[in-house]
Parts: structure tokens; C-alpha cells; sequence
């Protein structure tokens, strides 16, 4: 339980981060701004779907008899009830869920990029890949210290809805999927073991603080104007 | 110069330089469309497409004729096209309706709420010479540093406030996120200049009227971006539903979709004894494209209206960038 949850951070806040960042870069770098736009909105789209929803989408792809991914690849595979399968599947319904979202708020960032620094660089003669690198990135980096210092702080909690939802709260999935919210959640509407579950969010909360505080100092010491406080 | 002339002229500047700025963008942009351009455009038209496919499945299988899901499976491309689905969503029609209501609602009034007492509380924070600052950015940090978790909010919501199976409950807890606050200030220190608000205070402005005159206005783009955020987060939460609303009319829609899961898994399970009422069965009651058919109308009004949204969550986090 407690390293599905801290390896489901691990994957999704590195991966997910290297593709918001990416995915800004691409959108900003574009030409074609209309384009560009419209694109941005379907990515977005995603993200206004509940899990609750998600669910619905996903089973529609990996339903034993019905599931798109069965009848297409003429597979008899039972994805409900195979643990080993899961780690894959959410990682890439979270990235579906999240990317387009969250390139937005570094978007925001490149878009407050003043253009002299560009030209600057241009007069410099640099190349894009050139200016991606010395311009951009170095712009980016306050917003990315900070998002992972705050992630850092619920490095012990996890997107409940997909691991509760998406994989339809199936017991046979739990020694890949179950993670501590999840687990917390389903104690709560049983009504049982409340002892237990106290102690786990208890050690949810120290964890956070902790690690939070240690990253804190470390950002503080190698670039104060980054930390949280 | 009075305080009114002051703005004006500050907002002015402020609009020139952009004006400025997005031209010189534009022609320094405009010069390079080369093959490296079309890749970069082919690879993100394909990761659109990506994105847009589940979405795509949904309303495709809202619209098929239930045999060819059950005999075929989901597709692209069923071999009927049919309306029984959205027929079946008929039926949960009235509770359809409210939960719209309620999600409407809590979605609402939560954003705007939250919007106004994290603008206020980021303001307060950004002023170097309010007393409280200190104890104030401590006091805001304790939640994000050490939560009671899930276990310790539903005990004091429950026997503590009374409050289950309350609108409230799903308004207050995602009301005010520190980081939400911290984006606030952060935006304020970075990008409302200090000597607006300072000429405003010389003009004789209290606290409140430079709040809401200059300051508040000059937030926009990241309101617009906060506001975005909590808005989605009030759409798609069901856990607090989940676990505190009882009463059929407080229900949210996410809360609407887990009941409509579980009733059709209770109908699958339900049937597994005579193999001949089964699929006697699956011919009348139409599941699969009904439960895609009340997907469909719980995320398609969402993406009517958000193209509308959208104008000024990405315009107000995309200031000084080319339009389109």
C-alpha cells in the first residue's frame, strides 16, 4: 500500500512534469497560433472529465467481452482482474487526465517571457534548440521548484478518483492499485478499522510535513529566491 | 493628478507596452516557418488526436444500437446507429435535472467565494507593512504542511459540525487551498507593481478602495487561472458527495454517475443465474449505450460551455502573448 503510493507519485510527478513542460514548450514554439489554440482546448478537455466519468470511458476500452482493446486485437485478456496490468494503464490515464491541464500554467509562465530576451539571444545568433535551453528552461525553472515543492507535500496521497473509480474499486487489483486514500476512503464508507485508519492518515500528514520541510531547506539552500518560506 | 487620472494613465502604459510587445513577437515569430514547424505541427495534431479519441468513443457508443455493443463490443464504427440509449437517460430525467442544479450550483458560488476571500488574504499577504503578515503566511502554511487527512475532516464534519448530507460540505472544504493563495500572491509581488498601489494610498485610497480598484483589476490573469482550477475541482468532485450526501436532491452529477455504476453492475450481477433471461434481457434494457448516453450528457454541456470559458482562463494566463 504505502509503495504503490509512493511509486504512483514518483511516475506521475517526474513524467507528468516532463510532459507539461514539453507539451508548453511545443505549443509556445508553434507558428500556427490558431491552431495551436484549438489544440490546446481539446488537450485541455480531458481534465473536465470526473473520474467518475473516466471510469465509464475506460471499461469501455478494457471490458473483457465488449472493451474496445479486446475486440480490436482479438484478445480474451482479463484486464479487471489482473493486477500486473494496472501500474500501465493508470499511469496512462493519468497523463491523458492531467498533461494538457497542467501545461497551461507554465504556458502562462513562457507567455510572460519578455520578448528582448529572445532577440537578445538572437543577436547572440543562437539556435532554437539554443534558445529553448538558455531562455526558456532557466524561466521555467521558479514555477517548476515550486509546483514539486508542493507535491512533495502529498508525496502519501494520491488521486483518489483513480485509484477508487477507474479501477471500479476491484479487490483483485488491489496489490498494484491500492494506495493510502483509497484505502482510507473505503474504510470510512464500510465504517470499519478506524484505529488502523487513523494511524495511516496520521502517517500520511508526518511524511508530507516532513519531506516538505527537508525540501524546503534544501531549495533554500541552493537558490533562496525559490523556497516556499 | 487625481486617483482616477492616475490609473487610467498607468492602465494605458500598461496596454501600450503590450501592444508593442505582442507586434515585436509576432514579426521575430512570423520569420521562421520551416519543415522543423510542420513536424512539431503533425506531432501535436497527433497527441490532440490522442486525447480526443476516449471522448470520441463515448458519444460513438451513446449514439449505437445496444446489440452491436453487446454482440460486437465498443466501436468507432457500429454497425447501428440508435437513440434507445439516450431514451433510457429519459427515465433518470428529473434526477438529471437537479443534479445539473446542484453541480451548477456548488461549482458557482464555491469559485466565486473562494476567488474573493483568497484575493483579499493574497493582498493582505503582499503588503510588507501589514503587521500580521508573519503569523498570517505561518497560519496559511499549517494545512499544506500537516493535514488531519481524510479520516480525522469526515469525524469533525460529521459529529462535530452536523453537517453531513449538507450543501456545505461540498462548498467549504475545497473552498481555500493555500496554494491557490500562494499563486495569488505570488502574482500580485510579481506582476502589480507597488507603486500603483503605493500612488493610490498617496491619493488618499484606503485599504479597501485600493483592493478593489487597483489592485483586484490588475489580477485578472491569475484569477482567471485560479479560478479555472477551483471551478474544475468543485465539477469533478465526488468523494465528498461520495461520503456525506445522502438525499437524492443534493446530489451532484459525479455523484449521479457512481450510483448509475453501481446500479448497472448490481442489474449484471443480478443475472448471472439463467443464461436465457440474460440475453433476453440485454436486448431490452439497453446499458452499455445508456450509461455512455448519461456520460455524454454529463460532460457535453461542459464542452458547450467551455469553449466560452476558455476565452478567459487561456487569454487572462496568456497576457502579452500573440493573439489568435
Amino acid at each position: 500500500m504505502t509503495s504503490n503510493t509512493l511509486l504512483y507519485y514518483l511516475v506521475f510527478t517526474l513524467l507528468g512534469t516532463f510532459l507539461n513542460i514539453v507539451l508548453a514548450i511545443a505549443i509556445d514554439q508553434l507558428v500556427f497560433k490558431r491552431v495551436g489554440k484549438a489544440m490546446q482546448s481539446i488537450m485541455i478537455i480531458p481534465v473536465f472529465i470526473s473520474y467518475a466519468a473516466v471510469q465509464f470511458i475506460v471499461y469501455a476500452y478494457l471490458s473483457t467481452d465488449n472493451g474496445l482493446l479486446n475486440q480490436a486485437l482479438h484478445l480474451t485478456t482479463r484486464w479487471y482482474s489482473n493486477a500486473k496490468y494496472w501500474p500501465t494503464i493508470l499511469t496512462v490515464v493519468k497523463m491523458w487526465n492531467s498533461v494538457g491541464y497542467g501545461s497551461v500554467l507554465y504556458m502562462s509562465v513562457l507567455s510572460g517571457i519578455s520578448s528582448e530576451l529572445y532577440e537578445a539571444a538572437d543577436i547572440d545568433g543562437a539556435s532554437k534548440w539554443q534558445k529553448i535551453w538558455y531562455v526558456t528552461l532557466p524561466e521555467l525553472v521558479p514555477m517548476i521548484t515550486v509546483m514539486l515543492l508542493l507535491s512533495v507535500g502529498g508525496i502519501m496521497h494520491s488521486d483518489t478518483g483513480l485509484f477508487y473509480q477507474v479501477t471500479r474499486n476491484s479487490g483483485q487489483l488491489y496489490s498494484t492499485t491500492q494506495v493510502i486514500d483509497s484505502y482510507v476512503l473505503n474504510s470510512i464508507l464500510k465504517n470499519s478499522n478506524f484505529g488502523f485508519t487513523a494511524a495511516a492518515t496520521f502517517f500520511q500528514s508526518i511524511v508530507g510535513t516532513v519531506l516538505i520541510l527537508i525540501a524546503n531547506a534544501v531549495v533554500r539552500k541552493l537558490h533562496p529566491e525559490n523556497a516556499l518560506f | 493628478m487625481s486617483l482616477q487620472d492616475s490609473i487610467k494613465a498607468a492602465r494605458l502604459e500598461r496596454e501600450e507596452t503590450k501592444k508593442e510587445e505582442k507586434f515585436e513577437m509576432m514579426s521575430s515569430k512570423m520569420k521562421s516557418k520551416g519543415p522543423g514547424q510542420y513536424i512539431l505541427l503533425a506531432l501535436l495534431l497527433l497527441y490532440t488526436v490522442i486525447c480526443a479519441l476516449p471522448i470520441i468513443l463515448v458519444f460513438v457508443s451513446a449514439f449505437s444500437d445496444e446489440k452491436s455493443i453487446s454482440e460486437n463490443g465498443f466501436s468507432y464504427f457500429p454497425q447501428k446507429w440508435s437513440m434507445a440509449g439516450f431514451n433510457a437517460v429519459l427515465r433518470y430525467g428529473k434526477q438529471l435535472a437537479t443534479s445539473y442544479g446542484v453541480t451548477i450550483f456548488i461549482t458557482v458560488t464555491g469559485t466565486l467565494i473562494g476567488l474573493l476571500f483568497m484575493s483579499m488574504f493574497a493582498y493582505a499577504l503582499s503588503r510588507k507593512d501589514f503587521r500580521l503578515r508573519g503569523f498570517l503566511s505561518i497560519y496559511l502554511m499549517i494545512p499544506m504542511l500537516f493535514s488531519g487527512g481524510q479520516l480525522a475532516s469526515y469525524i469533525i464534519f460529521t459529529s462535530q459540525y452536523h453537517l453531513k448530507d449538507s450543501l456545505l460540505l461540498l462548498i467549504l472544504p475545497l473552498c481555500v487551498s493555500t496554494m491557490n493563495v500562494i499563486i495569488l500572491r505570488t502574482y500580485i509581488q510579481s506582476s502589480v507593481p507597488e507603486e500603483l498601489m503605493e500612488a493610490a494610498r498617496i491619493d488618499g485610497a484606503g485599504e479597501w478602495r485600493t483592493f478593489f480598484q487597483i489592485t483586484f483589476p490588475l489580477m485578472k490573469p491569475s484569477m482567471a487561472a485560479v479560478g479555472f482550477m477551483m471551478a474544475t475541482a468543485y465539477w469533478n468532485d465526488w468523494q465528498n458527495a461520495l461520503l456525506y450526501i445522502d438525499t437524492d436532491a443534493k446530489k451532484p452529477l459525479q455523484l449521479l454517475l457512481i450510483n448509475i455504476q453501481k446500479s448497472i453492475e448490481f442489474l449484471l450481477n443480478a443475472r448471472n443465474i439463467p443464461s436465457s433471461a440474460l440475453t433476453a434481457m440485454q436486448g431490452s434494457v439497453p446499458q452499455y449505450s445508456a450509461t455512455m448516453a448519461t456520460v455524454v450528457t454529463v460532460i457535453g454541456p461542459i464542452m458547450i460551455v467551455y469553449p466560452f470559458f476558455q476565452k478567459y482562463f487561456v487569454k487572462g494566463l496568456t497576457v502579452g502573448s500573440v493573439k489568435g
